[in-house]
């Protein structure tokens, strides 16, 4: 690709301050030559130019710091949630609301064969209001095997054949996870991790949503292309040596439009093996497969009740959380993997679980940390001012939630935290006037990809409902913008290369149908993409 | 469900980060002679096994001396059980480290799900010197509590550290957190030789010596357990029997005996630490290999077990000791 092109566009939106608005980008080999108006670019000719953006806008490609390359694999399920979503072949899936729909959709999927588990996810009662039974699903097959899995990711339910299957109905042992009905017989849920692996594996069905084996990149790149993004995370990822081999083939190709960084999280390893296999792993990267980071899990989450929190606790009254992982090892992990430069990402949700990650960090740093570490806390839902300022001091950079104000602002006000905390999630005004660099994220699969609808999130802080949720945190448009740009790639350490359309960068963008700047910012979520380009490349959303 | 192998006991090995649950768990393993077990660890590297099998990354079950075997925990427990059962491997007892975040109680709950398994004792490892710091840790003061209430037997370790005052502030934190559990003391990880053969072996015909009456307190690696057999002269309430018995903090770790209950239903009762079970028999060949057995209650017991209190029980359910 050694020609010279221009691009014109209706607008170019740089994130550069040195150019913050544009009308023409000049790309050569991949790269980024010049960005201004036409006469800006004339000195660098000749150069073709190519007009098929001239009434669409640029931005740096979106970067996507918290994301699952495995998600594809959901889509093996039927969706039952409550929000729209679009799956990796652009098929749209509307939102259900209702029990009646749910079992509506599930019955144009059955096909009554008892060797076939039907399985469905996204369902959520807490915003439906209403629960769903091993009866109900009854109605839709009493020969195939049915089993739905709750949005939160903790409960599912099966119908009489498929609790059958699963070897619990009845349970072989009374469980507090397999709540029985008046008849004495199970309801349908199978409650927590405990009792749904064993029940998954009797049914055959875990193994289908667990492999690391590199096969989700190409529909989940797909999913990156039509949401703007190009240069997504794949935030826990135990790189064995096939998903490595297969990742590094996949994203090798031409065709491959993302640039993807997966995080190493293997909790088998001791400290000094985990540090000594991202140094591995980090000497591998290519152009388009960053390696080298990792991912370390604190605590659970809060809508799952599994996240720590400080005092004053759960709304509902609630046990605390749980650690993900003890003190001590996050501890010495931060400290091996720091002095050996290699950037840690840490989920914390609850906000005692983001203190602990400081304290540690803290520690870390104590002990001969380098000054440009990253450190990147992931979630950190619950994040207190006085955690964003020792962030600001320990260096660290924080990626927060922002749309999960959307999907469970209105449970967190009824359930976990209640409306005065509710109001303080995801408070992306409070981070940046503390000065941490800051990102905002999906998490697909458990929220749908999309930064455009992350960013509308974190300017308009409205719940499903249409609540408003802590008015005082919202951030303007250009802000989370650049988080969703600049701000991500600096926290990755990949700002010397992306997240700006500037002189030198790669030619990676998003080609979006609308311009954001120039819309209201309650219009934002409907900013439409039309595509990417990765490296000089053109991706179009509709043939991809 | 077709009838399989009899179910084989699994025992929960929990406690935080630092408590010696490694070191009591290779001491467990040494004096597995005789008894296939299998142990699921998260990390080979930490049990003393042959360190060119360890040194297989690839390997997630490897053999250990006398018919042993060592599974990795790749993810779940529940795995790694279904695993070791359909692997074909005969054993006599399962044990499961858990991590030392985990709590013991989901992991017990939860085994006798999987079926050919039962959870046959929680053990936790808790460090005397640094007991009283770590229930109150600001972190894992809760979860370290929640660990100590769940178990059945706790091992009192590293009591050769802990001044007396000390030991016995620690003792006393630890009873009034688990005030149901049988609580060891240990030096170096060091628990009684057969806690592992006692929480096994199928009891009915176990006749075993006490070795002596000296407190615990003063015992480290001796055999500190002894069976008791009842005869039971009438049908009897069987379930609250099984939470009289229940009680490992009266000294009284396992029992097992056919019963009748009141409506004259034959019934197996099983306790195992906290858990008592009860399943009945039908009719056909289980009875007629069973028939012996009719009638009697074999218990566990530890050496200072509460006479008053099992003198008690004898009297209220009618049972007649006759070893």
């Amino acid at each position: 690709m050694t020609d010279t092109i221009a691009y014109r566009a209706a607008g170019i939106i740089t994130m550069d301050k040195a150019r913050p608005d544009a009308t023409h980008v000049l790309v050569r080999d991949g790269r980024i030559l010049a960005v201004g108006s036409a006469t800006d670019l004339a000195p660098f000719g000749p150069f073709k130019t190519d007009e098929r953006f001239m009434d669409r806008y640029l931005m740096p490609g979106f970067i996507e710091g918290h994301m699952h390359l495995d998600s594809g694999n959901v889509w093996k399920m039927v969706y039952t949630g409550t929000f729209a979503r679009t799956d990796p072949d652009g098929r749209h899936w509307p939102g259900l609301g209702s029990v009646d729909a749910v079992l509506d959709r599930l019955a144009a999927h059955k096909s009554n064969d008892p060797e076939t588990v039907l399985m469905a996810w996204g369902f959520d009662p807490l915003l439906l209001g209403t629960d769903l039974t091993r009866h109900d699903l009854d109605k839709i097959s009493d020969s195939q095997p049915i089993m739905v899995w709750h949005a939160s990711g903790h409960i599912m339910v099966g119908n009489t054949p498929a609790l059958k299957k699963a070897g619990m109905f009845p349970p072989p042992s009374p469980h507090k996870g397999i709540p029985l009905g008046a008849d004495g017989l199970p309801i349908g849920d199978l409650r927590g991790i405990e009792v749904m692996v064993p029940a998954a594996m009797a049914l055959g069905i875990l193994d289908k949503l667990m492999n690391h084996d590199g096969s989700g990149a190409r529909p989940f790149s797909r999913m990156c292309v039509r949401a703007g993004i190009t240069t997504a995370t794949d935030l826990a990822n135990p790189l064995t040596d096939l998903g490595l081999k297969n990742l590094t083939e996949i994203t090798a190709r031409d065709d491959f439009p993302i640039r993807l960084v997966p995080a190493l999280m293997d909790e088998q390893l001791s400290g000094e093996k985990l540090v000594a296999k991202a140094l591995g792993l980090k000497a591998q990267s290519t152009d388009k497969l960053r390696l080298g980071t990792i991912k370390l899990i604190a605590d659970g989450s809060i809508q799952g009740f599994t996240a720590r929190l400080l005092a004053p606790g759960y709304y509902n009254g609630a046990d605390n959380g749980l650690w993900y992982m003890a003190p001590e090892r996050l501890a010495e992990v931060y400290k091996l993997a720091m002095a050996a430069g290699i950037q840690v990402n840490t989920h914390t949700n609850g906000d005692e679980a983001t203190e602990l990650a400081l304290d540690c960090l803290q520690a870390a740093v104590a002990a001969n940390a380098p000054s440009d570490h990253r450190f990147i806390i992931q979630h950190a839902q619950l994040t207190n001012t006085n955690q964003f300022r020792r962030m600001k001091t320990l260096g660290a950079c924080v990626n927060l939630f922002a749309n999960h104000l959307y999907y469970w602002g209105d449970a967190h006000c009824a359930f976990t935290v209640g409306p005065a905390r509710a109001e303080l999630m995801n408070n992306c005004r409070s981070a940046l006037d503390a000065g941490v660099p800051l990102a905002i994220h999906c998490d697909e699969p458990v929220t749908p990809m999309s930064p455009l609808f992350t960013a509308w999130c974190a300017v308009n802080r409205l719940s499903g409902s249409g609540r408003l949720l802590g008015a005082g945190q919202r951030i303007t448009v250009a802000e989370a913008l650049y988080a969703i740009t600049m701000g991500a790639a600096y926290t990755m350490k990949l700002d010397a290369e992306l997240g700006s359309i500037s002189p030198g960068k790669c030619a990676d963008f998003a080609i979006l149908e609308d311009d954001p700047i120039s819309m209201p910012p309650s219009e934002l979520r409907h900013v439409k993409v039309w595509g990417t380009m990765l490296g000089g490349r053109i991706f179009s959303a509709q043939d991809i | 469900m077709a009838v399989g192998p009899k179910p084989v006991p699994v025992s929960v090995l929990s406690g935080y980060l630092g408590a010696g649950k490694t070191t009591v768990l290779n001491h467990l393993l040494q004096q597995a002679a005789g008894l296939r077990i299998a142990v699921i660890v998260n990390d080979f590297g930490r049990i003393n096994v042959d360190a060119a099998l360890v040194d297989d990354h690839q390997a997630r079950i490897i053999p250990l001396a006398g018919g042993c075997v060592c599974c990795r925990l790749d993810g779940n427990f529940a795995s790694a059980l279904m695993e070791l059962r359909d692997g074909g491997f005969v054993l006599d007892h399962v044990i499961v480290e858990a991590s030392g975040v985990a709590l013991p109680s989901a992991i017990g709950e939860a085994v006798p799900l999987i079926a050919g398994f039962y959870t046959a004792a929680i053990i936790v490892v808790m460090d005397l010197e640094t007991i009283g710091e770590r229930t109150t840790d600001r972190y894992v003061g809760d979860l370290v509590r929640q660990q100590l209430t769940a178990a059945d037997i706790i091992i009192a370790n590293k009591q050769d550290l802990a001044e007396p005052g000390l030991y016995d502030q620690a003792i006393g934190l630890v009873r009034a957190l688990a005030p149901l559990a049988l609580i060891i003391p240990a030096r170096f990880g060091q628990v009684p030789a057969t806690l592992l053969r006692d929480l096994s072996a199928p009891m009915t015909k176990a006749k075993r010596k006490g070795a002596g009456l000296s407190p615990a307190r003063n015992h480290h690696a001796e055999d500190v357990f002894q069976a008791l057999t009842w005869q039971v002269e009438a049908p009897v309430d069987v379930d609250a029997l099984g939470a009289a018995l229940a009680q490992p903090s009266q000294g009284i770790l396992r029992a097992k005996g056919f019963l009748r209950d009141l409506n004259g239903t034959r019934v197996l009762l099983q306790v195992a630490g906290r858990r008592h079970d009860i399943v009945k028999i039908g009719t056909g060949d289980l009875i007629k290999s069973t028939e012996k057995k009719e009638f009697l209650i074999c218990v566990i017991v530890i050496e200072a077990w509460n006479s008053d209190y099992v003198i008690e029980t004898e009297r209220k359910f009618q049972l007649t000791r006759i070893v």
